[in-house]
């Protein structure tokens, strides 16, 4: 048993590995069908003359009043404020003991011709009119064709990666590198073991869940994919939302972009950005950072991070009044940098992980004790092997701590870790992807066998202070896309010789 | 970085647990409520003194602070109210409202009509959001969308009679009404909004439009409330003003005019003097300038003076449209100052009987015909 469960997760592997497109679920509806699933989700149709909704004599553009409004994506009905639209399923139309409209009127069955006209004219297949709430449309025959061809299957999902029996899902990991303990390897056998586990009993309401793994954002638009959880980046975001698939990302660099632009992605930790101003309030709220404070930024001169500094520039100008010195950092400027740097200063620190400790040797060398900010899932620094002098200097701040875990959720982590052999390097990141595997199911499970992914990006939306037993409670609206605004700040306790939980804050993020 | 996460997770994996409670927010079930009377039933209401309002600071779509109460003040005002995640009813809501503009177009122009709308969600409609959704509708008349503090916007819509708990409970109400005034009128936004219009219309007071005024009095619309300026600098309406019910003597004349007007208005000083306390109750001179640019506010005081002209007589100018217009309707418009004449036009408005008489005649004869046509009545 456990030999064949091996096999199968070497051959998922395997696969994952050498076919880099992997298995495309092609969509279930045909060309018509997507252009008809324009008119009804979008009101834009092929044609070249716009779509137009006329209600009581006034016409406005479809895309303002596209079907989906007031029939929902599954063509069950939106009521609100006294309007009732119908439930416009193929099946409730057609039924051959006709229906009933809001005002208790009975109405015969719908026919192809009869539904036409009364998306035209507004008039039912009795020859009534139909409430004036529901729009009268302008549209070219084509466009018509195209929506009736969509109405025929509306209420069977028809969405991308979803099929009768499986559910496609996207995980975004970093970059492979050559290293015995790869982090993206890593966390492909804990989704690879989670997925299993979660098929073997059942997956989610009779559909197996299928994992298509990726780093590069262009992947996201080519694969036939639900839902996204993973790893986050600007280009990510862009292409999420482009593509409108409903996204569990841990957090992304820049500060998050709001509901309003971002629809689709959401966070579940504060951005680099908002990481790091964190620990800047918690060093003003202790009196370190004050108006004449010299602040400097250290940071690894790659793209991802030079973006992040430019934004903690322009914060700093304007919320402290002072201009931070920015210098990027590699091995050999340690030596020149640590000269540069007052003894009274602040840095913040965002060089690469393993310069952390030296740069710090090399500034009690020279006799400078400024205080160290490191934002945890940026960089990191060993706490234990920092210099002594600097003991009580450094503070680092993580979005997660250990103590949010509960020991039903440890148990499933060890179950899996000793069921699947999980390696023991990245384990955070593990208990990471763990937490949004959870997150994610759930959310799934709150849809329903109907799956639509503008109702999953709403689940999402109505998720207020969720919490599933591995990371902070997540809590989002139409406008929020971090999840948890927390910030643990750690320090180390000289006394106790150990790491200590200092406080915890905030975010200004969101 | 990677030991660093080994050894905190080592360490904290004895430390103590918390797990915060999993509250679904509530939504769905009892979404959308309806309050089908407070939409489908037109009333009316007062909605008193909006200047008591605390503190109401609203943004607006672009982003800027507005007062509330600033943007209603002494207009006609059309209110709804919406929150931009709102699908069913908002958008046609939106749609009406739009058309109602457009309907109503030249009043917003002028700033006699404002359109406001109110979002009912502050917490989630930013400015930005409440432009987008605007911009939808394509439209070009100006519109103004308004969010906020909650507990302004709160206050606010209580202080309206629209408030509720739960915004998906919200109907399709607007508000149409004049601010300061009684009559209010609460009705469905979904109604075809040339009905939406007409009672919109119903609410302007005549002023200062010589087409759309909504009278059926056949010399008003001919007269029209068109606006002028007179020797005390106050602005009178041509017909409600200076001739409802009145009996009017009309002349034309400008100040430096040194012909025929000082005669005119030695005449007119001397009638004046004989009508004694009628002047102002029952009867009006109306002198009005052919010379608008020359004659402003003090040049007309200063020439009143001259003539000891009390209450009741008025020296009139105004914007040169206006004027003109109201010389016009005397048939008194000329092409330079010097071309006027010198009849006076004397006419009971509610008789309807209209004399005309030389201006420089003897001043007992004028005073009979004056007298005469004050004498003339219904029955
Ligand atoms: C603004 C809300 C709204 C929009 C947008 C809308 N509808 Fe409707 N629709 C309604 C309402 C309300 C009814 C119920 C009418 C009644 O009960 O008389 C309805 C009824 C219908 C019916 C008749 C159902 C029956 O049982 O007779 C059909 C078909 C329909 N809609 C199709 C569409 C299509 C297709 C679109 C997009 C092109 C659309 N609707 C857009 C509100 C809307």
């Amino acid at each position: 048993m456990q030999h064949r469960q091996s096999i199968a997760l070497l051959l998922v592997l395997l696969f994952v590995l050498m076919g880099a497109s992997g298995p495309v679920l092609l969509s279930q509806l045909t060309k018509q069908q997507l252009a008809g699933k324009d008119v009804y989700s979008k009101g834009i149709g092929v044609s070249e003359v716009k779509i137009t909704a006329q209600m009581s004599g006034v016409s406005v553009p479809a895309t303002v009043m596209a079907c989906v409004n007031c029939h929902n994506a599954d063509g069950s009905g939106n009521p609100e404020g006294g309007i009732t639209p119908s439930n416009i399923t193929w099946k409730e139309l057609t039924k051959n003991y006709g229906g009933q409209l809001q005002n208790q009127r009975k109405r015969p069955a719908y026919t192809e011709r009869t539904l036409r006209n009364a998306i035209s004219t507004g008039m039912d297949p009795a020859g009534n009119e139909l409430h004036s709430a529901m729009p009268r449309y302008e549209m070219s025959r084509e466009d018509m064709d195209n929506l009736i061809s969509y109405l025929k299957v509306l209420g069977n999902s028809g969405e991308k990666g979803v099929t009768d029996e499986t559910l496609q899902i996207g995980v975004a990991l970093p970059e492979k590198t050559n290293s015995p303990n790869d982090k993206s390897e890593s966390l492909r056998q804990l989704v690879n073991a989670y997925i299993k586990e979660l098929n073997n009993g059942g997956g989610i309401y009779n559909r197996k869940v299928s994992v298509q793994f990726f780093t590069e954002a262009s992947a996201v638009d080519e694969n036939e994919l639900f839902m996204i959880v993973g790893e986050g980046s600007s280009d990510m975001e862009k292409a999420i939302n482009q593509a409108q698939i409903p996204s569990l990302l841990s957090h992304s660099q820049k500060r998050t972009t709001q509901g309003f632009k971002n629809p689709y992605a959401f966070y579940v930790y504060p951005s680099w950005v908002g990481q790091s101003t964190s620990l800047l309030q918690f060093s003003k709220e202790k009196g370190m950072l004050s108006k004449g404070t010299t602040l400097t930024v250290l940071y690894e001169d790659i793209p991802s991070k030079k973006g992040v500094v430019d934004e903690l520039f322009s914060h700093c100008k304007k919320h402290y009044g002072i201009e931070p010195t920015l210098i990027p950092m590699g091995s050999n400027d340690i030596t020149e940098i640590s000269q540069e740097i007052g003894d009274k200063d602040i840095v913040l620190y965002l060089g690469a992980p393993n310069l952390g400790n030296t740069l710090l040797k090399q500034l009690e060398l020279n006799d400078k004790h400024p205080f160290i900010l490191v934002p945890g899932s940026i960089t990191g620094i060993d706490l234990y092997n920092v210099p002594d002098s600097f003991k009580n200097k450094v503070f680092v701040g993580f979005p997660t701590w250990p103590s949010e875990r509960t020991p039903d959720a440890k148990k499933k982590y060890e179950t899996l870790k000793a069921k699947y052999v999980l390696p023991n390097s990245w384990k955070a990141s593990q208990w990471e992807m763990l937490s949004q595997l959870v997150t994610a199911e759930e959310i799934l499970k709150r849809t329903g066998r109907n799956l639509y992914q503008e109702k999953v990006k709403e689940n999402f939306e109505t998720l207020f202070q969720y919490a599933n037993g591995l990371s902070p409670a997540l809590s989002y609206d139409l406008n929020r896309r971090v999840g948890s605004n927390l910030m643990y700040i750690i320090g180390f306790d000289s006394a106790k010789s150990q790491i200590k939980l200092i406080t915890t804050l905030n975010s200004p993020e969101n | 970085m990677k030991k660093f996460q080994l050894i905190i997770i080592a360490l904290l994996l004895l430390a103590p647990l918390s797990l915060v409670a999993q509250k679904a927010k509530h939504k769905g079930g009892a979404c959308c409520a309806t309050k089908e009377t407070a939409a489908n039933e037109k009333s009316t209401f007062s909605l008193g003194d909006m200047k008591d309002i605390p503190n109401v600071q609203l943004t607006n779509q672009y982003g800027q602070d507005v007062e509330f109460f600033d943007l209603i003040e002494g207009k006609v005002v059309a209110l709804n109210f919406i929150f931009t995640s709102c699908k069913t009813i908002c958008p046609p809501m939106g749609a009406n409202f739009v058309q109602l503009q457009t309907l109503m177009k030249d009043r917003v122009e002028s700033s006699e009509l404002v359109m406001l709308t109110v979002s009912i969600d502050p917490q989630t409609d930013t400015p930005e959001r409440l432009k987008a959704w605007s911009e939808k509708f394509e439209t070009e008349v100006d519109w103004t969308l308004l969010t906020g503090d909650k507990n302004d916007i709160n206050t606010l819509l209580k202080k309206l009679e629209v408030y509720t708990a739960l915004k998906e409970e919200h109907a399709p109400v607007i508000l149409l009404g004049k601010e300061g005034g009684e009559n209010w009128v609460r009705t469905n936004g979904l109604a075809n909004p040339n009905e939406l219009a007409k009672t919109l219309n119903g609410f302007f007071e005549p002023k200062n439009d010589t087409r759309t005024g909504s009278t059926s009095n056949p010399d008003e619309m001919y007269f029209t409330n068109v606006e002028l300026m007179n020797q005390h600098g106050e602005n009178m309406r041509l017909y409600a003003d200076l001739m409802k019910d009145k009996v009017v003597i009309v002349n034309p004349f400008f100040t430096e005019c040194t012909g025929v007007c000082p005669i005119m208005s030695a005449t007119l000083e001397k009638i004046q003097e004989h009508l004694g306390d009628k002047m102002g109750d029952e009867v009006h001179i109306i002198s009005l300038t052919v010379d608008y640019e020359t004659d402003q506010q003090e040049e007309l005081e200063a020439y009143s003076k001259i003539y000891h002209a009390e209450k009741g007589w008025y020296f009139m100018t105004g914007a040169k449209e206006n004027i003109e217009f109201a010389l016009h309707k005397f048939g008194k418009k000329v092409e330079n100052r010097e071309g006027h004449d010198s009849v006076f036009l004397v006419g009971n408005v509610k008789t309807k009987l209209w004399k005309k008489v030389n201006g420089l005649a003897n001043v007992d004869e004028i005073i009979a015909e004056v007298d005469s046509v004050i004498a003339d009545s219904l029955e």
